[in-house]
């Protein structure tokens, strides 16, 4: 098993001393541990993000392999406690906190106090705006990356990520819902997940700029 | 603008919601403009005249006449 410094050191000669110093301090909340909160947590810790808050209330069922960051030995097993597992056989030395239990527009401002960028990662459409109206209020200057619309196979170039307010993004195509005649896949969710880690990412190094 | 300017068919009044111009009867509330659009309220981030209207206000808030109204919808699914 590699020591810390075995790891910070790859890190930094891969990404850049100066940029790694910058992720290493990264503090990120992510809101849902589904398709999207998952895969958003795999690829922050992949490139060595400092702290992630990890909330959902759900355990792991065999219905979510199709496309969440889980394995058929976890099934059963809180998913804050299924993905902190994982994220810890990617980096033992990761911090994480995990948060175990149901979100709400009111406790997210308390939970989430301190951190540098919010993704929301739900899976229900109330908690959507519920999440944006409190971090806006509630959390004010807050990094937030939302998502809204990556159900079924359709084009990959419709998921798109488009800012609404400084430092708040909404990635998706805000059209394809989840329903009976189209589910959620891996491949599609998993483009929207990569934008919502790569818009963190961007907010972390400082970057804010309209799409073009 | 003025208000004034907005008006248009008689007894009705303009909104702006995401940069189109809408008419509405005065004194309509905004969970019954949402209805007429078939959006349904718990799944919808509202800002009218750049403040954010809390989810529980949506029966009561009226439309002030001219109101820039931004609505963002949301689609289940993550």
């Amino acid at each position: 098993m590699p020591d810390r410094k075995e790891i910070e050191d790859v890190l930094a000669e891969r990404h850049g001393a100066a940029l790694q110093a910058r992720i290493a301090e990264g503090v990120v909340g992510v809101m849902g541990l589904g398709g999207l909160g998952s895969a958003v947590a795999v690829a922050l810790v992949r490139i060595g993000i400092g702290k992630l808050l990890l909330a959902d209330y759900d355990v792991v069922e065999l219905s979510n392999l199709n496309r969440q960051y889980y394995f058929a030995d976890q099934i059963g097993l809180p998913k804050t406690v299924a993905l902190r597992d994982t994220l810890l056989r990617i980096n033992p030395y990761v911090s994480l906190e995990i948060i175990n239990e149901r979100l709400s527009e009111e406790r997210i401002p308390f939970l989430f106090q301190g951190v540098d960028v919010l993704a929301e990662c739900f899976d229900d459409p109330v908690m959507k705006p519920a999440a944006l109206r409190a971090a806006l209020t509630g959390l004010a200057g807050v990094g937030y990356v939302g998502a809204s619309g990556m159900a079924g196979f359709g084009d990959n170039n419709r998921i798109v990520t488009r800012r609404i307010y400084p430092r708040v993004y909404l990635v998706g195509d805000a059209q394809a819902e989840v329903g009976p005649s189209q589910g959620l896949m891996a491949p599609r969710v998993g483009i929207a997940a990569h934008h919502q880690a790569n818009q963190v990412l961007r907010l972390l190094l400082g970057v804010d700029e309209e799409s073009e | 603008m003025r208000a004034g300017e907005l008006m248009s068919t008689e007894g009705m009044m303009q909104i702006i919601c995401n940069d189109e111009k809408k008419e509405i009867r005065p004194g309509t509330a905004l969970v019954a403009f949402l209805a007429e659009l078939g959006v349904k309220p718990d799944t919808v981030f509202v800002e009218c005249n750049g403040v954010i209207i809390k989810r529980d206000e949506y029966e009561t808030y009226v439309l002030p006449e001219g109101a820039r109204l931004e609505l963002i919808r949301f689609v289940g699914g993550g």
